[in-house]
C-alpha cells in the first residue's frame, strides 16, 4: 500500500496563508471529488482547520499516487494561493511517515497547544466528511479508525491531556475546584464582560454554575451578556453589594485603575458576617489592588498566578510527549504490519486460486485419457493427491519467504516480485 | 474469641499507613494506594476484632460495655479509625491519613497508658445512664479529634490557596468548601454529644442519690467543654454561607485544646472511678484487723 500526505501546519506557515488555505466542509467535498475523478483508484481525506490544510493520500501502487508536487499544487490553486508562494513551506510525507504523522496529528502531539483534546474530533470530522463523498475506502477506514484508537491510547496512558493550559480553564479546573465542591449553590460575581471573563463564566455555567449576577460599567451590555449566559444584571452602583455576598469574583473589565480598594473593600465586608472569596482578578491593568489578599479569607488570583499554573501544566504535557510519541510509533508499527499482512494476503490468495486452476485443468485433462483406459477410483484419488502434494512443494517456497519477511523492509518487494514472476493481476 | 489479636497489630498496620500517607511528600508511587487501602482494612478489622474480644470475653474481667480507660481510648481510636476508611474509600488520592493517624495513635497511646488504671466505678458501670454518658462522651472526643484533624486540613489548605503553593505540593488535600463542613459537622456532632453527656451525668448522679461532687475537676472541666461546644456550634450555626472561612477552624481547634486540657485533668483525678483512696486504706485497715485478730 502507497500512502503519502502533502500540506501546510502552523510548524511553517504562518497564520495569515493557513487562513487563504483553509477549506470549507464544502469545498473539501468538491476538491475530493475533483482528485478522484482524476485518479479514480486513490483513497483521499482532507484535514482542515485553523492549524492545518493536510491531504491524505491512499493507493495500491506508487503508480496510481499522484506526485507531492502535483497534490500541493492542486491544493494551492484550489485555494486562488500561488503555488510558488507557499511552495517552500509544504510539507510532504510518504509512507509510514504519513500513518506515523496522522496519529502524532490524531493524539495531539503535533498541535500548537500540546494535548488539545479538539483536534481528535476534527481528524473524525474529515474522515467522515470522505466516506460520506466515497472518497475514502479499506485503507483509510483502517488507517483512521487506528489513528482513534492510538489517540485514545495516548490520552488513557499518559497525562497529557489532563492538565489545562488555558487561563479560563485553568481557573476553573484547577483553581475554583480547590475552593468548591460544586458550583450550583454559589455566588458568582461577574465584573465586566472582557473576553476571557465571559469565557471563564461559561467554563463555570458548564460546572453547574447558576447564581450568577453579571456587574458592568453599562448596564445594556451587563443585560446582553446575562441573557445570553442565564444571569442576572445588576448596576456598577451595586458592586460592592455583591461583592461581599459573592463566593466567588471573576473580574475582566479595561479599567486603566483598580476599581476595587483594599480600604473600600475591607470596609463593605466589616458589614456582614466574615466569609471566604475566591477573586479571580483576570484583568490587565488589574481590577483590584494586591492589597486586598491581605485580607483574612480573600483569595486572589490575578492573571499572572493562572499564566504560572499554565506554564506549569504546559511543561508536564511536555514532559509526557516521549511516552505518547512511543505509544505512536507502536501503534504504526502494528498497523503497517498489519497492513503488509492483508496486501500479502490478497496475493497469496491469488497465487493459491491460481495453482489451484492450472492443477485442475491438468488433473481433469490427465484423468480424462486415462478414464478411456479403464481407470480405477483409488488410482484417481491417489493422482488427485499427488498433484496437490506437487502444488503445495511448489508454493512452499516463495510463500515461506514472505512470511518470514512481513515484518521487513523487503516485503514489499518480495510480494510485488511474487506478483510479477507469477504474472498475478488484480 | 480473638484473643491472639493484639494491640501491636493494628498499631502496626497504622503506622505503615502514616509512612505510606507520608511518602505522598515525595510524589507519586504506582500502587500505593491500593497497598494503603489494604493496609488500613487490615488494621481496622485487627482493631475490630480486639474490641470484639474485649467486650466479649471472659478473661478480660471486664464484660461491660467501656469498663475502663484503656477500652475507651481504644474505642474512640476505633471511631476514627472508621472514619478514615470511609474517607479513604471516597477519596483515596486525599491525604487524610496524615492528620488523622496520629491522632489514631495517640489515642491508643493514652489508651496504653492507662491500661492498668482503676477501673471505673463497678457499681454504675451497669447503669443505662452510665453506659449513656460514657459513649456520648466517647462520642464527642471523636468528633473533636476529628474536627481537629479537619481543622488542621483547612488551615493547610487555605495556607496553600493564599500564598499560590497548592500545584506545587504534590500532597492532595480536598477542597475548602469540603473541610469547612466536616468542621461544621463536628462542632454541631459536638454539641450534642456533649449535651447527652452532661445531661445523662446529670441523671445518673440523681440516681445514685448524689454521690458524685459537683465541683471536682473533672465535672467542672468538663462542663466547661460543653458550654464551650454549645458557644462553638452556636457561633459557626449563626454565621451562614457557603464558605464561612477560617473560624469554623479555629472553632474546632479550640474544642480540641479544651479536650486536652479535661482529658488531662480527668485522668488525674477520680471522676468515674472507684476511690483511689480505699486502694491505701483497705489493705490498711486488713492489717489492722490482722493484728487485733491475733493479739
Amino acid at each position: 500500500m502507497q500512502w503519502s500526505m502533502v500540506g501546510w501546519s502552523h510548524h511553517r506557515t504562518p497564520v495569515e496563508v493557513r487562513e487563504q488555505l483553509a477549506f470549507s466542509n464544502q469545498q473539501i467535498g468538491d476538491a475530493l471529488q475533483k482528485l478522484t475523478k482524476q485518479f479514480p483508484n486513490l483513497e483521499a481525506v482532507l484535514l482542515s482547520t485553523c492549524n492545518r490544510v493536510e491531504l491524505y493520500c491512499a493507493a495500491a501502487s506508487a503508480d496510481q499516487l499522484p506526485t507531492p508536487n502535483f497534490l500541493g499544487q492542486f491544493l494551492s490553486e484550489y485555494r486562488g494561493v500561488d503555488y510558488s508562494e507557499v511552495e517552500s513551506q509544504v510539507t510532504a510525507l510518504s509512507g509510514e511517515d504519513t500513518i506515523r504523522h496522522l496519529f502524532t496529528v490524531a493524539a495531539s502531539l503535533d498541535s500548537m497547544v500540546l494535548g488539545e483534546a479538539q483536534i481528535l474530533s476534527q481528524v473524525k470530522a474529515a474522515y467522515e466528511t470522505a466516506c460520506e463523498g466515497d472518497f475514502a475506502s479499506t485503507q483509510m477506514h483502517q488507517a483512521f479508525q487506528r489513528a482513534t484508537m492510538v489517540a485514545k491510547r495516548v490520552s488513557n496512558e499518559t497525562e497529557i491531556h489532563k492538565r489545562r493550559v488555558s487561563i479560563p480553564s485553568v481557573a476553573v479546573s484547577e483553581i475554583a475546584s480547590e475552593f468548591f465542591e460544586s458550583f450550583e449553590d454559589k455566588r458568582i460575581l461577574l465584573i465586566g464582560a472582557g473576553e476571557m471573563g465571559t469565557e471563564t463564566l461559561r467554563y463555570l455555567i458548564d460546572h453547574g454554575a447558576n447564581r450568577v449576577c453579571v456587574v458592568n460599567r453599562s448596564l445594556e451590555r451587563a443585560e446582553q451578556l446575562s441573557r445570553e449566559l442565564g444571569a442576572t444584571a445588576a448596576a456598577w452602583e451595586e458592586l460592592y453589594r455583591h461583592l461581599v455576598e459573592s463566593d466567588l469574583v471573576v473580574s475582566t473589565t479595561g479599567a486603566s485603575q483598580p476599581i476595587v480598594t483594599l480600604e473600600d473593600f475591607r470596609a463593605a465586608r466589616a458589614q456582614k458576617a466574615p466569609r471566604a472569596v475566591l477573586i479571580l482578578d483576570l484583568a490587565v491593568p488589574r481590577d483590584f489592588e494586591p492589597r486586598v489578599s491581605e485580607l483574612s479569607d480573600v483569595y486572589l488570583f490575578t492573571v499572572d498566578d493562572l499564566q504560572e499554573v499554565c506554564d506549569r501544566n504546559i511543561q508536564a504535557r511536555r514532559d509526557e510527549w516521549p511516552k505518547a510519541k512511543r505509544i505512536v510509533e507502536e501503534e504504526m508499527r502494528r498497523f503497517l504490519d498489519e497492513s503488509a499482512h492483508r496486501g500479502s494476503g490478497a496475493t497469496i490468495k491469488q497465487l493459491r486460486e491460481q495453482a489451484e486452476r492450472i492443477k485442475s485443468e491438468e488433473l481433469n485433462r490427465l484423468l480424462g485419457k486415462l478414464e478411456a483406459r479403464g481407470l480405477k477410483q483409488e488410482v484417481e484419488r491417489e493422482l488427485e493427491m499427488s498433484f496437490d502434494r506437487l502444488v503445495n512443494k511448489l508454493l512452499h517456497p516463495p510463500l515461506k519467504s514472505l512470511r518470514e519477511n512481513a515484518n521487513s523492509s523487503q516485503h514489499a518487494n518480495l510480494l510485488e516480485a511474487l506478483r510479477r514472476l507469477f504474472q498475478l493481476r488484480d | 474469641m480473638f484473643s491472639g489479636v493484639t494491640v501491636s497489630c493494628f498499631l502496626l498496620s497504622y503506622l505503615i499507613v502514616l509512612a505510606m500517607e507520608a511518602s505522598r511528600f515525595f510524589g507519586k508511587l504506582p500502587g500505593r494506594n491500593l497497598l494503603l487501602m489494604c493496609m488500613l482494612a487490615a488494621g481496622f478489622l485487627a482493631h475490630s476484632l480486639f474490641l470484639i474480644d474485649q467486650f466479649t470475653s471472659r478473661d478480660s474481667g471486664n464484660t461491660q460495655l467501656l469498663a475502663n480507660w484503656f477500652q475507651w481510648s481504644v474505642l474512640a481510636a476505633w471511631g476514627l479509625a472508621l472514619a478514615y476508611l470511609v474517607l479513604t474509600v471516597r477519596n483515596a488520592n486525599g491525604a487524610f491519613g496524615l492528620f488523622l493517624v496520629p491522632l489514631i495513635l495517640a489515642l491508643i497511646g493514652l489508651g496504653l497508658l492507662q491500661r492498668d488504671s482503676v477501673p471505673f466505678n463497678a457499681e454504675t458501670t451497669v447503669s443505662v445512664w452510665r453506659v449513656i454518658h460514657g459513649v456520648s462522651l466517647l462520642v464527642g472526643t471523636m468528633f473533636i479529634c476529628f474536627g481537629a484533624a479537619f481543622g488542621i486540613m483547612y488551615l493547610i489548605q487555605s495556607w496553600r490557596l493564599k500564598n499560590k503553593r497548592k500545584s506545587r505540593s504534590p500532597l492532595r488535600l480536598p477542597t475548602l468548601e469540603f473541610l469547612q463542613s466536616m468542621n461544621r459537622l463536628s462542632l454541631c456532632a459536638t454539641a450534642v454529644a456533649l449535651t447527652v453527656g452532661f445531661l445523662s451525668g446529670v441523671i445518673l448522679n440523681a440516681s445514685q442519690g448524689g454521690q458524685i461532687a459537683w465541683f471536682s475537676s473533672g465535672i467542672l472541666t468538663t462542663g466547661a467543654l460543653f458550654v464551650w461546644s454549645l458557644v462553638a456550634s452556636t457561633i459557626e450555626l449563626a454565621a451562614r454561607g457557603s464558605l464561612g472561612g477560617r473560624r469554623s477552624a479555629y472553632l474546632v481547634l479550640a474544642n480540641f485544646v479544651f479536650l486536652l486540657l479535661v482529658l488531662g485533668i480527668v485522668l488525674f483525678s477520680s471522676h468515674g472511678q472507684q476511690e483511689r483512696v480505699a486502694e491505701f486504706t483497705e489493705p490498711l485497715l486488713n492489717q489492722l484487723s490482722a493484728q487485733e485478730v491475733g493479739s
